[in-house]
C-alpha cells in the first residue's frame, strides 16, 4: 500500500514526548513529513512486521516562536507570519529539525489517517522544504548530540 | 460495569487526593484514568515493539513522482 504522505506534508500527529518516546501524545500536534517509507524486500523476507502504510519520519513544529529569542540554535527554522500564511497557517511558527519522530503510519500516531485527506494541513512550499532538508543535514553533520529521536521506530 | 474495591495506603491516598484535586476529579476517576492510560501504553508498546527500528536496511524511502534524482538522493542521504 502506498504511503499516504509526501515529503513536505504538514499533518496532524500524536507526536510523542521525549520523556515517553514510544507513547503517542494525548493531544494532536502539527508535524512536517521528511519521508514516508515502506518495508524493504529484505525485511519482508525476514517476516518482520511493518504497518500496512509503512513508516514516516517527521520533524517537530511549534507556534511558540519566542522560545529561542533572537539567537536560533542550529536546526531551527523560523517561519514568519507572511510565509506561514502562504503555507495556510494562521500564525508564525518554527520548525525544529533536531526533534524527529520515527513513527508507524498508523492511527495511533496519525489520528486522521482514515479521513479523506489523512490529516493533511498543508504541503509546505518547495523552498521551505528545501531549507528543512538542508537544516536537517546540517544537524546531522554538526550537532548530532542535539538530536532528539522519539517514536517506537527510532534508531537504536 | 464491574465494581472493584482497591485498598490504598494512607500516603498513596493523600498523594492521589492532591493530584485529583488539581484536576477537579475524584480519586476514583483518577484511578480509572491512570489505569486506562497504562493499558493504552501497554497495547501500543506491544503492537509496535515488534516492528524493526528505523534504518535504510529495513525501510525504503518512498519517492514522490515529481522528485528529481538529485533531490531524492539528497533526501535519502539524510537517513544514512
Amino acid at each position: 500500500m502506498a504511503p499516504p504522505f509526501r515529503r513536505g506534508d504538514m499533518v496532524w500527529s500524536y507526536f510523542p514526548f521525549a520523556e515517553t518516546p514510544d507513547v503517542p501524545a494525548r493531544t494532536r500536534h502539527a508535524v512536517i513529513i521528511i519521508g514516508a517509507f515502506s518495508a524493504t524486500e529484505a525485511s519482508r523476507m525476514l517476516g518482520l512486521p511493518v504497518s500496512s502504510y509503512g513508516a514516516a519520519v517527521a520533524v517537530y513544529t511549534s507556534s511558540q516562536v519566542k522560545k529561542f529569542g533572537e539567537n536560533f540554535p542550529i536546526g531551527i527554522i523560523q517561519v514568519p507570519l507572511d510565509r506561514a500564511r502562504q503555507n495556510k497557517n494562521k500564525s508564525a511558527f518554527f520548525i525544529d529539525t533536531r526533534v524527529r519522530a520515527y513513527l508507524p503510519i498508523h492511527k495511533d500516531y496519525f489520528p486522521d489517517l482514515d479521513a479523506p485527506n489523512h490529516g493533511l494541513i498543508t504541503s509546505i512550499d518547495q523552498g521551505l522544504f528545501r531549507r528543512v532538508m538542508e537544516e536537517f543535514a546540517r544537524v546531522n553533520e554538526r550537532a548530532r548530540e542535539q538530536i532528539v529521536a522519539v517514536g517506537p521506530l527510532r534508531p537504536r | 460495569m464491574a465494581d472493584i474495591t482497591v485498598h490504598l495506603d494512607d500516603e498513596l491516598y493523600d498523594r492521589a487526593s492532591r493530584v485529583a484535586g488539581l484536576d477537579n476529579v475524584s480519586v476514583k476517576e483518577l484511578v480509572e484514568e491512570v489505569m486506562r492510560r497504562h493499558l493504552d501504553y501497554v497495547e501500543v508498546v506491544e503492537d509496535f515493539s515488534k516492528m524493526p527500528p528505523f534504518s535504510l536496511e529495513n525501510y525504503e524511502l518512498h519517492r514522490d513522482p515529481d522528485e528529481s534524482d538529485e533531490d531524492y538522493a539528497f533526501r535519502r542521504s539524510l537517513f544514512q
